[in-house]
């Protein structure tokens, strides 16, 4: 089968056009991207934006939360619940996997 | 004119076989709108070997059946989006002489998925589907590139044959 220059030419222009969205698209949506977004008792409560390192006191139902974004990623860092299962749950940076504070209905969970 | 009906017809089954042979190869690929588009195959070696606007009709058609007995509306618009786009960007480019079927249909594999891409952001409103662009860009070039392959490899047999069977028709009448 005949193969023409202007074939591989072609062929790399569009791997290379993938591989510049790529490190463009990375490189944006580590900036803006992901947002924490925390609930209690099924209401939105705020929206935290995961390149901003900070803590965030959280009024739960019957009891306090505390989250902490850092490294792009957020976790439950203390609560007065009685299980803590909330606090071992560790950090999350990715939809899916939330935090949930069962005790408190506090919800944490990641948007990309 | 029977013939024309004859060729798309045998096209439009090849290609719906196809699409439905994708369907039970078990492979997540783990992205949404990321497979290898074995259709494409028939619509490439349609687009050399019948012509621009037949094979159009044939990737058309199969869209559409496909969509009537396996799928739904909306995954006919993302089909039909880069079914359309796709073939509009191998049409522009399956006459130049520097070109053969291989980059051809990389150019189309590339550019079917960015239909698809271009639908979903329209039907979800979203443009966050964007993120998938690279991946799947880079996708569809490689499995174009395959199909380019297998339609190079396919082509001087079937060019052959309908040559043949045309001289038949010929002397038998």
């Amino acid at each position: 089968m005949k193969k023409t220059k202007k074939d591989v030419a072609l062929i790399v222009i569009l791997l290379a056009l993938a591989g510049v969205c790529f490190f463009l698209f990375s490189a944006v949506g580590k900036r803006e991207g992901a947002v924490a977004l925390v609930s209690v008792d099924g209401e939105e409560i705020g929206r935290y934006v995961l390149a901003e390192e900070r803590e965030i006191e959280i009024e739960g139902l019957g009891g306090e939360n505390r989250i902490e974004i850092r490294d792009g990623a957020v976790r439950m860092e203390w609560a007065d619940c009685p299980d803590q299962y909330c606090v071992r749950h560790g950090s999350i940076s990715r939809s899916g996997d939330p935090i949930v504070c069962l005790p408190h209905r506090v919800i944490v969970t990641v948007e990309e | 004119m029977a013939r024309k009906i004859a060729e798309s017809g045998a096209f439009v089954a090849l290609a719906m076989v196809l699409s439905y042979v994708e369907t039970l190869i078990p492979i997540n690929f783990g992205i949404p709108g990321m497979k290898l588009g074995l259709a494409n195959l028939a619509v490439v070696t349609a687009l050399y070997l019948l012509g621009a606007s037949q094979a159009l009709e044939i990737s058309v058609v199969r869209i559409v059946l496909m969509a009537f007995i396996f799928g739904n509306l909306a995954a006919m618009a993302y089909s039909l989006t880069g079914g359309l786009l796709s073939f509009a960007a191998m049409a522009l480019l399956y006459r130049r002489e520097s070109l053969s079927p291989l980059g051809v249909s990389a150019v189309g594999g590339a550019m079917h998925n960015l239909g698809q891409l271009l639908a979903a952001a329209a039907v979800v409103e979203n443009l966050q589907v964007f993120y998938y662009l690279p991946i799947l860009l880079a996708a569809g070039t490689v499995t174009g590139v395959l199909l380019g392959i297998g339609a190079g490899r396919l082509l001087p047999a079937l060019r052959r044959n309908r040559r043949e069977s045309w001289k038949e028709r010929e002397t038998n009448s």
